[in-house]
C-alpha cells in the first residue's frame, strides 16, 4: 500500500471517530436540554399553580364579601355555580375538612349535606399529576357559619 | 541575545494574559452557576401562604352558634371555660389540632400557640415560616410555626 493511501485511510478513521464523537455530543446536549426544558416547564406549571391558588380565594367569583370587604373566606353558595374556564389541565376542588361530612360532591340537590365542590375539571390525556394544596376558610349563607376547608388544585401534564 | 529574551518576555506575557482570561471565564462561569441558583424559592413561599391561611381559618372557623375557635381560645385562656355548651377546652384543643392535621401534609411538622393552648408535633426544631395574629381587646397571640 502507498503512503498516500494509507494517509487518506487515516484521514478516513479519523473523520469517522470525530464525527461520532460530535454525534455523541449532540445527542448528550439534546438530551440534555430535554431534561432542562421538561424540568423548566414543571417548574412554571408549578409557579401558575401557586399563583391560581394564591388568588384563588380572593377572587370575586368565589370568594364571601361583607359589603364589598372581602372576608377571606370562599361564598359555598358562589362555589356551586363556579364554573371557571381557560386552566389547563388541571382538577380544582374545595373539600370540607372540619366538621366532617359524608364524603360526597356537593350539588344544587344535595348541598349543604356534601363536603367538596369540583370547580374546575379538564384531566385532559394526561398521565402524571401533581396536587398542590393550602386551607381555607368556607362560609355558609344559610347558616352563617364559617367551616375549615382545603382549596386542592390537582394538575396534569 | 536581546531578540531572544524579548521573545521570551513576549511569550511569558501572552501566557499570563491568557491565565487572567481563564481566571476571569472560570469566575463568570461560577458566578453564573450561583446566580441562576439563587431563584425565589417558591417552597418557602407555598409554606408562608399554608401558615397564614392555615392560622386565619383556625380563627374563624365556627364551633357552635355565633362562637368560632378565636372566641373560644379567649374565653379558655381568660376564664378556663369554653361560651359552647358541648365544648370543653380540652376538646377546643382536639378540634384545633384535627383541622391542622387534616390541612397539612404528613410530613410537616408544626406548632401552634395561643395563650395557654399548645399544640405541637414534634421535632419542631428548624422552623421554616411562622405566622401570629393579635386577638382583638385581647393579649392573646395566636401563633402557628410550621417547622
Amino acid at each position: 500500500m502507498k503512503k498516500s493511501q494509507v494517509q487518506i485511510q487515516e484521514s478516513i478513521l479519523v473523520i469517522l471517530i470525530i464525527t461520532i464523537i460530535i454525534g455523541l455530543a449532540l445527542f448528550v446536549f439534546y438530551r440534555f436540554n430535554l431534561a432542562s426544558l421538561e424540568k423548566t416547564k414543571l417548574e412554571y406549571e408549578q409557579n401558575q399553580v401557586f399563583t391560581l391558588l394564591a388568588t384563588l380565594p380572593n377572587s370575586p367569583e368565589l370568594s364571601y364579601t361583607e359589603f364589598s370587604n372581602p372576608q377571606n373566606s370562599l361564598d359555598t353558595l358562589k362555589l356551586l355555580n363556579a364554573k371557571l374556564t381557560n386552566q389547563g389541565f388541571k382538577e380544582i376542588i374545595i373539600k370540607q375538612i372540619y366538621p366532617e361530612t359524608s364524603n360526597v360532591i356537593c350539588s344544587k340537590e344535595n348541598y349543604p349535606d356534601c363536603n367538596s365542590y369540583v370547580i374546575y375539571n379538564n384531566k385532559g390525556n394526561k398521565k402524571n399529576s401533581q396536587i398542590l394544596s393550602i386551607p381555607v376558610s368556607l362560609y355558609f349563607p344559610r347558616t352563617q357559619e364559617f367551616k375549615s376547608g382545603l382549596l386542592e388544585i390537582k394538575w396534569y401534564y | 541575545m536581546v531578540l531572544l529574551r524579548k521573545v521570551k518576555k513576549a511569550q511569558v506575557e501572552t501566557l499570563g494574559l491568557v491565565i487572567i482570561v481563564a481566571i476571569i471565564a472560570f469566575i463568570f462561569v461560577i458566578a453564573l452557576i450561583f446566580a441562576s441558583r439563587q431563584q425565589p424559592n417558591l417552597n418557602q413561599d407555598y409554606l408562608k401562604l399554608k401558615a397564614d391561611n392555615l392560622r386565619s381559618t383556625i380563627s374563624k372557623t365556627t364551633i357552635c352558634q355565633d362562637t368560632n375557635i378565636r372566641d373560644e381560645i379567649v374565653s379558655c385562656n381568660d376564664l378556663a371555660i369554653t361560651q359552647c355548651e358541648n365544648i370543653n377546652c380540652n376538646e377546643l384543643q382536639n378540634i384545633i389540632k384535627k383541622i391542622i392535621d387534616d390541612s397539612l401534609n404528613l410530613t410537616n411538622n408544626y406548632k401552634f400557640e395561643a395563650g395557654n393552648i399548645l399544640i405541637k408535633k414534634e421535632p419542631c426544631g428548624n422552623i421554616f415560616t411562622s405566622t401570629s395574629e393579635l386577638v382583638p381587646y385581647s393579649d392573646i397571640n395566636i401563633t402557628l410555626a410550621l417547622c
